[in-house]
């Protein structure tokens, strides 16, 4: 933008690119947020608001707020496990010379090329029938949810990291060794903070899948846990309330601070950077 | 004057829920029991929490929610199968009712313990399920473009194809929960039925609707902002746009009847570890109380003779049909002809966007 | 006076399936030279490269650093340095971080890290280049900076594969003058690997020339140059020309007289074969003659300027082409001119038949 002068048809073409670009991408967000501010105790959205005030949300029930609570935990552990299993993963399928790779990394696939919906009644039937066998319920449970949101993120945690490790040059690794690191300082030392973004990225990719799982999570909500966007779901299917966008407004914010603050703490912009050019 | 008559309406709920609660047994008849209801979410639970788990906690019970629509609570009871039921009292709607029946999932209810029953219609219950609202479909339409455009209110859904009303109009998609109502209505209407809904779907060409709206909310917000003028829907709609539009429903005649009745019901699930539990909170469905919020909060219309009487005498509610002969006036849809996964392949098959 | 060699390779043998990447090497790396192993691609370099520093173990063979015997050792216990041809910098870490990494994994205090990255970061001429990150320089830049981070933490040997692969011809060519300039100021003993053969001459005190998976010759550059061992030697290092005697002393095929070979060299029953640098020879007009050179008669066939010098191509009449390297500044016959070339009996390769 500081060399508008430099004005060239591709520029401006590039311009409108972008613009129609973040349009597209920002526009229903901003929507929802510009909305937010209008309470009317309407059934439907108001665009542009017809006047200004925080009414949705002073009244935004507890309900919403203990679910997003509940779903920040659940995908915190979802996340975490995700990548504890994830991140061996992806090194044993990338580096290991084991027979049966591209089978094992199938498998590692397949919950992405399920319907969630089948996936949420066959958690359902299994927790029933594990039930049956144990005498412990996960239906309804929080570890249930958990280990179903673990079931439907660490495939993109592999994915991710697969991709990222594919591309890995272990001659790196090698330097390290050569220069007196032992394997796992290596791998400590060199090997993680370079798949930094790489474990970043599937981190909040696993993160995302388990914030906004609906299809799955409809099944194994329970009395005592229900996840946000479920929560939402629901109160949708009955009424539309005001303080829906109230309560998503705050969630977009929230994730926008979050994404910020960790890639100011994780340091991911000079890595990029810096790891880009080799 | 509109917020004072709501008032009115607030305070009348409040003095009958007193007369209640004065009037109910000793506290302390579930102590440590827990019931757990398969219901609907959002604001819903709320007013079931509010009317009956705060009373059924005055008796030393809680109340737990397992939320989901009725189609999906019904798969959680599948998966359940031969263990112990998600739920014990589920509330569903009309449509599974047969399936939920033919899966042996249904309880025999004891009516006796349900006092409470004696003011609904004998229509509306058996041993196996209770009535506790429904819902009316008809034709929603904006009054003043109507008259603007000089077209006469609707008393048919034939009368959508009008031409001045062509880009106007919307019906439900088929995915929308008040696609089968409309559906069988219009078939009837077009020499039809419910085992035949080709001329229902003929009729939906006909019309041309402008859109085919897939949730209320999206219905509700087209007709708020005047970009739909009439729709085949119900006539919670009317009330919810109440202030932002003038809407009125007509009921055009269905098999003889007038109108077409969405039900629901609350059913006790066979297994149920509470079933004890089950009756009374049946009952408390029923209650005057829960009955008048039904439609006060809820936006339904409620079936117990006493809340009728209540809300006919209040003139906000003078677009629904609320005494015991309308009801009964009234056309249920007979879900034993019905055939839910015939009726998506034909509307795909014929209906092009 | 006989100090054990600084790396000692004894029969060391390398087979991938039934392939043999090196068969039975024998190699001894002395104190404080450069060594640098020479070959075409496929030859087996880098294989004795990573057989010294651990990421290969040999088939057969030992391997003794500083005359102790390293084969049980992992990569990090060797105390070897290595520089690798894509960098293989640490792209997290600042320049003066991947300088220390070495002094790091052995415990080496902070203030005793930043001193040393200092010191070698003056040595390649990057003073207070130390808080970049590798994605901030330029090739001849990180290359630099790899060598520094070899040599930071002393090694008994620097390996080095084709560590300037990677940069183009005008870098090149000043790296190898300060690469070599730096392996002299640090004494260190290195063993190098390329397969350019002017980068070999350049920078080594002897060259290992290879050939699949053997040594064919080790020498300093002139004995490689001069005295190569083998044909494959003398046409692998430089340009050469090939004259096959008879028995009596005459080429092979052709009806010139006899040649005079070096002094001391008998001509066997066989015959041999005599290695010609085209830069030892010289043209004379047709009929002219030089005294006690030898002399064979062509015609001019081809002429192509290089720059430093015209490279001319001369058919002998017999089947036999010799390129003869002539001065740009001289009177050069075209192509198509009768032309006499001659040269001193004494430069020459002699290379027997095997
Ligand atoms: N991991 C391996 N598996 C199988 N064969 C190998 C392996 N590594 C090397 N070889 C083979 O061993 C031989 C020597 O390889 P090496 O890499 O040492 O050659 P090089 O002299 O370094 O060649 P270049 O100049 O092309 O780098 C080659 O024929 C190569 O194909
Ligand atoms: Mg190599």
């Amino acid at each position: 933008m500081a060399k508008l002068h430099h004005r060239t048809p591709e520029r401006i073409a590039a311009a409108l690119v972008l613009a129609v670009a973040y349009t597209v991408l920002l526009g229903p967000i901003l929507f929802v947020i510009v909305s937010s501010f209008d309470y009317g105790q309407r059934a439907y959205v108001v665009f542009p608001p017809e006047r200004f005030t925080l009414e949705s949300y002073w009244r935004i029930p507890d309900r919403y707020w203990d679910a997003l609570w509940n779903s920040l935990r659940i995908a915190g552990l979802c996340t975490l496990a995700s990548c504890l299993i994830g991140i061996p993963a992806a090194i044993g399928i990338v580096r290991s010379n084991i027979p049966g790779k591209a089978a094992i990394l199938a498998v590692f696939r397949a919950p992405m090329q399920i319907p969630a919906v089948v996936s949420g009644v066959a958690f359902l039937q299994l927790y029933y029938a594990l039930g049956a066998a144990t005498g412990w319920y996960a239906v309804g449970s929080f570890t249930g949810m958990v280990i179903a949101h673990v079931f439907a993120a660490t495939p993109y945690v592999v994915g991710t990291l697969v991709g990222v490790l594919q591309r890995f040059d272990q001659t790196v690794e090698e330097a390290a060794l050569v220069l007196g690191a032992s394997r796992l300082g290596t791998l400590w030392q060199v090997t993680l903070p370079m798949l930094k973004p790489g474990i970043f990225a599937g981190a909040l990719y696993a993160f995302m899948i388990s914030f906004s799982e609906v299809p799955m999570s409809v099944f194994l909500a329970g009395s005592h846990q229900v996840t946000f966007p479920v929560e939402v779901f629901h109160s949708m299917q009955f009424d539309f309330e005001p303080t829906i966008l109230a309560i998503s407004t705050i969630v977009t914010v929230l994730s926008l601070v979050v994404v910020w603050a960790v890639q100011r703490v994780v340091g991911l912009d000079k890595f990029v950077k810096t790891g880009a050019a080799d | 004057m509109q917020s004072f008559k709501r008032l009115m309406g607030g305070l009348g709920a409040a003095a009958i829920a007193l007369a209640l609660t004065a009037g109910t047994a000793a506290a302390g008849q579930f102590d440590g029991v827990t019931v757990r209801i398969g219901t609907f979410g959002g604001k819903w639970r709320d007013i079931v929490e509010a009317n009956v788990a705060k009373a059924f906690e005055a008796e030393g019970g809680k109340i737990e929610f397992v939320l989901g629509q009725p189609a999906n609570n019904m798969a959680k009871l599948i998966a359940a199968r031969g263990q112990e039921p998600p739920f014990d009292v589920l509330e569903t709607m009309d449509n599974l009712l047969p399936q939920l029946a033919a899966g042996g999932f249904l309880d025999t209810i004891d009516l006796t313990k349900i006092p409470n029953i004696a003011k609904v219609d004998k229509a509306f219950y058996d041993d196996k399920k209770v009535m506790v609202w429904i819902t009316q479909e008809g034709i929603v339409y904006n009054k003043a473009k109507f008259a603007e455009a000089g077209i006469p209110a609707p008393t048919r859904y034939a009368d959508l194809a009008n031409p001045k009303l062509k880009g106007k109009v919307s019906l439900p998609d088929i995915s929308a929960g008040g696609a089968m109502p409309a559906i069988v209505g219009m078939s009837h209407e077009a020499g039809g039925g419910e085992a035949d809904i080709g001329p229902g779907l003929e009729l939906v060409k006909t019309i041309g609707p402008a859109s085919f709206w897939s949730s209320s909310s999206n219905l509700q917000t087209q007709l708020a902002s005047g970009d739909v003028w009439a729709a085949a829907a119900q006539a919670g709609n009317v009330q919810r746009l109440k202030g932002q539009v003038d809407l009125a429903i007509a009921f055009p005649p269905v098999a003889g009847k007038s109108g077409v009745l969405k039900q629901g019901y609350l059913v006790k699930i066979k297994g149920a570890k509470n079933a004890a539990a089950a009756e009374w909170i049946i009952n408390a469905f029923l209650s005057d109380q829960m009955q008048v919020a039904t439609l006060t909060a809820g936006g339904q219309v409620p079936v117990s003779g006493p809340a009728l009487a209540k809300l006919r005498e209040n003139p906000d509610y003078g677009f629904l049909r609320l005494s015991p002969d309308q009801l009964a006036g009234m056309y249920s849809i007979d879900f034993g002809k019905v055939n839910e996964a015939a009726y998506v392949q034909k509307w795909n098959r014929s209906i092009t966007r | 006076m006989t100090r054990p060699p600084k790396v000692l390779l004894e029969r060391v043998e390398r087979r991938f399936g039934s392939s043999v990447a090196l068969a039975a090497l024998d190699l001894a790396v002395e104190e404080g030279e450069f060594l640098t192993l020479l070959g075409p691609s496929g030859c087996g370099k880098t294989t004795t490269l990573r057989i010294i520093a651990g990421f290969v173990d040999p088939t057969g063979g030992r391997v003794l650093i500083d005359g102790r015997e390293v084969g049980h050792l992992p990569p990090n216990k060797r105390e070897v340095g290595m520089v690798f041809q894509n960098y293989a910098l640490f792209p997290h870490l600042t320049v003066a971080e991947n300088i220390a990494f070495g002094m790091k994994q052995r415990g080496a205090p902070e203030a005793v890290r930043r001193r040393r990255a200092g010191e070698l970061l003056d040595l390649i001429k990057m003073t207070g280049m130390g808080d970049r990150h590798p994605g901030e320089l330029s090739g001849g830049q990180r290359q630099r900076v790899a060598i520094a981070r070899a040599v930071a933490h002393p090694p008994a040997i620097l390996l080095m594969d084709e560590p300037l692969g990677a940069l183009d011809l005008k870098l090149r060519e000043a790296m190898q003058q300060e690469l070599r300039a730096i392996q002299k100021a640090l004494g260190i003993t290195t063993l190098y690997v390329t397969h350019d053969q002017t980068e070999a001459m350049v920078m080594s005190d002897r060259i290992v020339v290879m050939q699949g998976g053997r040594v064919e010759q080790i020498g300093t550059p002139s004995d490689i140059y001069m005295r190569p061992a083998s044909r494959f030697v003398a046409s692998f290092v430089g340009r050469i020309n090939f004259v096959p005697l008879a028995a009596d002393g005459r080429p092979r095929g052709g009806s010139a007289s006899p040649l005079r070979l070096p002094s001391g060299v008998p001509i066997g029953s066989r015959g041999l074969t005599l290695g010609l640098r085209p830069e030892w020879l010289r043209l004379l007009p047709d009929g002219a003659a030089v005294n006690g050179y030898n002399v064979l008669d062509g015609r001019v066939t081809d002429s192509v300027f290089v720059g430093s010098h015209v490279s001319l191509a001369v058919d002998l009449g017999d089947g036999g082409t010799l390129t003869v390297d002539g001065r740009p500044e001289d009177a050069l016959p075209a192509p198509g001119q009768p032309v006499r070339v001659c040269w001193e009996p004494e430069r020459a390769i002699i290379l027997h038949d095997h």
